[in-house]
């Protein structure tokens, strides 16, 4: 009864009541008990340093903003190099894109998904999310669109140069927030202490710089990815026109 | 009232159970990919929007409207994409060139040729 099927389904087995206890573990785990060391200082001091409800965004944006910023920058070099290197290519319809029903559907669902990257971005020191997050969500829109429309489609409704113009623009605006920091005296990126307004934890309007950076980087992140994506599309093209199908 | 919208989300959530459960079985046992597709579209359109359900009324049985509310805008996004999903996954693999099984009669393929115009 030794043979290869049997041992991965044995395996399968095991690996299935492992995540199935790591869960139970997740589900039954308190919170709060034996954190010690900087996490505790973190988890207690959030709150009363930045006004964000979102510990993780408060690290990210605050505690660390900086680094932020040169994560951002990372992506946004990458994007400019990937646009450097693919560019010289002809644009050309590479793609009918899939059936009728999908792109009717598709134009009902898009206002719903950027509603929903919106909420991720604005609502990134509430709630799990972010500029990240919710930026990736909202290029996944634009590469929805050539999937299912076929690459000519996106392309001729928002032009690459406005996609550049607004991921500058992110990138720029993280800065400006930066050097208010120094401006009033304090260090690069200061949030509280630059008299941005704390506000009540939990309400929109909190947390002093963090949902303008996050706004900032979703910016960023949104037309920066849309961009690296178009511009090696362009590589995969095919040549030959011919009409779409027609079901 | 509240009792009874407890009730109806335990027996919402057993039949989401029952239909994630089945098309697990189905992913498994069915022969080809239109079968198991059929199979593994019931997790979402049985099994989530069954728990969903059951989330709602047990929403309901708090007397949390506004979740309530959310449960189930999430369950009518979910019926929007999810044929949408399958129905282009299928249409794919139709037009790579995998046929279903044990197939007779393939009036799409006539379509598509224009034979019946």
């Amino acid at each position: 009864m030794k043979s290869p099927r049997n041992l991965q389904r044995l395996g399968a087995l095991a690996l299935s009541l492992a995540l199935g206890w790591w869960l139970w573990q997740g589900v039954t785990i308190s919170p709060f008990q034996g954190i010690t060391g900087p996490a505790a200082r973190y988890i207690h001091g959030t709150a009363r340093d930045t006004g964000a409800a979102n510990v993780v965004a408060a690290i990210l944006f605050d505690y660390r903003g900086f680094d932020t910023l040169g994560e951002a920058s990372v992506i946004y070099t990458t994007v400019c190099g990937v646009a450097l290197l693919f560019a010289k290519r002809r644009y050309r319809r590479s793609s009918h894109g899939l059936s009728f029903i999908v792109k009717r559907s598709m134009a009902l669902l898009v206002p719903f998904i950027l509603l929903y990257a919106s909420s991720i971005i604005v609502m990134g020191h509430l709630s799990p999310g972010g500029g990240f997050q919710g930026g990736s969500v909202m290029a996944t829109v634009t590469i929805l669109f050539c999937v299912i429309y076929g690459s000519s489609f996106e392309a001729a409704r928002v032009s690459p140069k406005v996609k550049e113009t607004i991921e500058s623009s992110g990138a720029l605006l993280f800065v400006l927030i930066g050097l208010v920091g120094l401006v009033t005296g304090g260090a690069f990126l200061t949030n509280i202490a630059a008299g941005f307004p704390r506000g009540t934890m939990g309400q929109l309007f909190s947390g002093g710089t963090i949902p303008l950076l996050n706004i900032a980087v979703g910016m960023k992140v949104g037309a920066g990815l849309s961009t690296l994506f178009y511009s090696m599309v362009k590589i995969l093209e095919d040549p030959t026109e011919s009409s779409p199908p027609e079901v | 009232m509240s009792a009874m919208f407890f009730g109806l989300s335990t027996v919402f959530m057993a039949a989401g159970l029952f239909f994630a459960f089945a098309s697990v079985v189905g992913v498994i046992r069915f022969p080809d990919v239109y079968t198991r597709l059929h199979a593994s579209t019931k997790a979402l359109s049985g099994g989530a929007m069954m728990i969903l359900a059951g989330t709602a009324f047990r929403a309901a049985a708090t007397g949390n409207w506004p979740a309530m509310v959310k449960t189930l805008l999430i369950a009518a996004f979910l019926l929007a994409t999810n044929p949408l999903a399958s129905h282009a996954i299928a249409r794919a693999c139709y037009h790579h060139g995998i046929v279903p099984k044990g197939t007779v009669i393939d009036e799409y393929a006539e379509t598509v040729r224009g034979d019946r115009s």
